[in-house]
């Protein structure tokens, strides 16, 4: 909406020249990004494009062969995913992934982890410090509902709640753990279109609260040009194009590879080009396995989204 | 819902919200409880009944240092009571050959079960619930068989160890006494635990038991967190057994091992592994129950049928067990006190009575 800054923002995230292969597989094939402070960042790109992939190197699920991740001009290439998380690196899955045998009061501490610090006796032996600090971050949880109203399901496990309260509290759950920066992986995949439309201006909100970077999956692609101020397009482990959401869905070879045909770029028609075939992928090997048939089916995907899509 | 009242006011943290936030009052409440407890049970049970109290509290706590795996982290173990022979054998061994004093070697029995919380914890960290479960067996096993039975300097061999209840200042040697001290450790292990599994620390460990994956993503480290809860299993373990060997005053290398690990491993199930209060009530199924049931001698053969069903109550039905189903009919009851916290008093009170009843019907043990 606000579209690329004239001045280019200080940048928070790159990734350069990053590389992975599985077996004889190349699913990321030297790709290089940036995000500046404050930036909202789509990636679009068909399935098995490696998109999925390339937030698991962000996020420290895979090790990348070659190519480095720097954060805040920090070089993360080589830390846990956890430490990387206190770095203030935050992200969602495909599907929501949360702890439902916790309360939803739970989840948010939990995401609040990296805010506290006392150790296992200052806890055990209710040192005042420690329970300053349980005090301290169960107001910043309180605050979190203010921006997402989840209070009524306060005392609720988790596990109990709809599959749409439950992507609205992952999101919760990451305003909670503030990330400086924050990647979602396709945070509109299934749930009802009516929460569709409400996730654009939530996510909106949450940069303009919290001034973190975000860096988004989408394959609803009125969603992601609506929110992005700049985007990239890949297709093969590559990046086949970078600019404004405009830039790119216009870019020739997005049309080709994923947009299917011109008319299906346009805003406003919301599924035109969802080539969601076969995503079985989440992590480790099993990416590499769903790649083998993903690059596959996505191309039948692709296919289908020309062929078979009224657009 | 109290809820949307708490959120009125100007900052409203929920109970459910901020594990610290409110305790006292629930630390108040069990205080007293304890010292009724302390108080009551000598006074009123007779020597045996204050004995068998003790055994209980004992069994709450290997209970205790279980669910500090299974229900905070998500680990199977089958060797707890390994670990607290290692703990009893331990106490005995140093209090025997090195004339150490009852607190050092209560200190001791908790150190010497570091290394086998190191030594089991670390594979673990690669396994996962029947083949954790087996490797815990085997490992289980293997101490049994290389310390307990393989080297009598530490187990006493197949003659067994003996011990004094300890004097420290007053004697701890009478029943009551040593009762009074059981109920000080219990009391401070629960308390340690109660106050960390409602902090960061314990809700790091339900989180990385639920899901590996987001945990780490939220900046948990879930080895840390494995590992704290493999040590602090150990060190519970490991005074529960100086603690029983202590209360028995003699013991053999057959009452640890793996039939222990079993009993404990259906009573944390019956009792509820989520739960701390899992530990009380499950100790309170296996152990106090079972007693009083003994006392009438038609009714004994039929306990190892009713822990029987008290596990298929709970596989079928109840998975949060004895502490899971408490906590349902308190929140029954809290729904509309009025009436039926007068059904909830009629059924405790028809409990005691049947309790009552068994204990002076059979008579045992001169209660």
């Amino acid at each position: 909406m606000t579209g690329a800054p004239e001045v280019p923002s200080p940048t928070l995230f790159e990734c350069l020249d990053v590389c992975l292969s599985f077996g004889g597989l190349q699913v990321l094939d030297g790709v290089s990004m940036r995000a500046g402070e404050g930036e909202i960042v789509g990636i679009i790109g068909p399935n098995g494009a490696g998109k999925t992939t390339l937030l698991n190197v962000v996020s420290g699920f895979l090790r990348a062969d070659t190519g480095r991740v720097l954060l805040g001009g920090k070089d993360i290439s080589g830390l846990l995913p956890y430490e990387r998380a206190a770095l203030g690196l935050g992200r969602t899955f495909q599907q929501a992934l949360l702890y439902p045998s916790l309360t939803v009061a739970e989840n948010l501490l939990v995401s609040a982890h990296r805010h506290t610090r006392k150790g296992l006796l200052s806890t055990a032996l209710r040192r005042r410090a420690a329970v300053a600090e349980e005090r301290a971050a169960a107001e910043r949880v309180v605050q979190t509902m203010d921006v997402i109203d989840l209070a009524p399901y306060w005392g609720a496990k988790a596990g109990a709640l709809s599959y749409g309260t439950l992507r609205m509290l992952e999101l919760a759950c990451l305003l909670a753990q503030t990330p400086r920066f924050l990647l979602l992986d396709e945070p509109a995949s299934g749930i009802a279109q009516k929460e569709t439309e409400a996730l654009g201006p939530l996510l909106a909100r949450v940069r303009e609260e919290t001034g973190t970077t975000i860096l988004l999956i989408e394959h609803d692609i009125p969603l992601i040009a609506g929110l992005s101020d700049r985007m990239y397009a890949m297709d093969l482990g590559r990046v086949i194009a970078a600019g404004t959401p405009g830039q790119v869905l216009e870019h020739p070879a997005v049309v080709a590879s994923y947009l299917g045909s011109k008319a299906a770029a346009r805003p406003g028609r919301p599924g035109a080009a969802r080539a969601r075939a076969g995503r079985a992928r989440t992590g480790g090997a099993g990416t590499g396995r769903a790649r083998t048939g993903g690059a596959g089916t996505g191309r039948a995907g692709r296919a289908r989204a020309a062929g078979g899509h009224p657009s | 819902m109290s809820v949307a009242t708490a959120r009125a006011s100007a900052f409203p943290i929920p109970r459910s919200v901020g594990g610290a936030v409110g305790a006292r009052r629930q630390m108040a409440v069990s205080g007293a409880a304890l010292a009724v407890a302390a108080v009551a049970i000598p006074a009123l049970a007779g020597s045996y009944w204050t004995f068998v109290a003790s055994y209980f509290l004992i069994y709450a706590l290997i209970g205790l240092s279980l669910i500090l795996l299974m229900g905070f982290v998500g680990q199977i173990s089958l060797m707890a009571g390994t670990v607290v022979g290692i703990g009893a054998f331990t106490s005995a061994a140093v209090e025997n050959h090195f004339g150490w004093p009852f607190w050092a070697s209560v200190l001791a029995a908790t150190a010497a079960t570091l290394p086998f919380s190191l030594a089991v914890g670390f594979p673990a960290l690669r396994l996962r619930g029947l083949y954790l479960a087996i490797a815990t067996l085997a490992f289980g096993r293997l101490i049994e068989e290389l310390l307990f039975r393989g080297w009598p300097w530490f187990s006493g061999g197949f003659a067994g160890v003996a011990v004094r209840r300890p004097s420290l200042g007053i004697s701890f040697a009478s029943d009551a006494r040593y009762f009074w001290l059981v109920l000080a450790f219990f009391a401070a292990v629960v308390a340690f635990v109660y106050n960390f599994s409602r902090s960061r620390i314990g809700r790091a460990m339900r989180a990385t038991r639920d899901n590996e994956l987001a945990a780490q993503s939220m900046g948990v480290n879930i080895v840390k967190y494995k590992m704290m809860a493999f040590f602090l299993s150990g060190a519970v373990a490991g005074v529960a057994g100086a603690l029983q060997i202590h209360l028995v005053k003699s013991a053999t290398l057959d009452g640890y091992g793996f039939y222990l690990s079993f009993i404990v491993f259906i009573m944390v199930v019956i009792g509820g592994a989520r739960s701390i209060w899992g530990a009380v009530l499950g100790g309170w199924f296996m152990i106090v129950q079972t007693e009083l049931l003994r006392g009438v001698e038609w009714l004994t053969r039929y306990t190892d049928i009713g822990i029987g069903v008290g596990v298929l109550w709970v596989v079928l039905s109840n998975p949060e067990g004895l502490a899971g189903f408490f906590r349902d009919r308190w929140a029954w009851v809290r729904e509309k006190p009025r009436w039926r916290a007068a059904v909830a008093a009629l059924f405790a009170a028809a409990n005691v009575a049947t309790f009552w009843l068994l204990i002076h019907y059979g008579q045992r043990g001169g209660a």
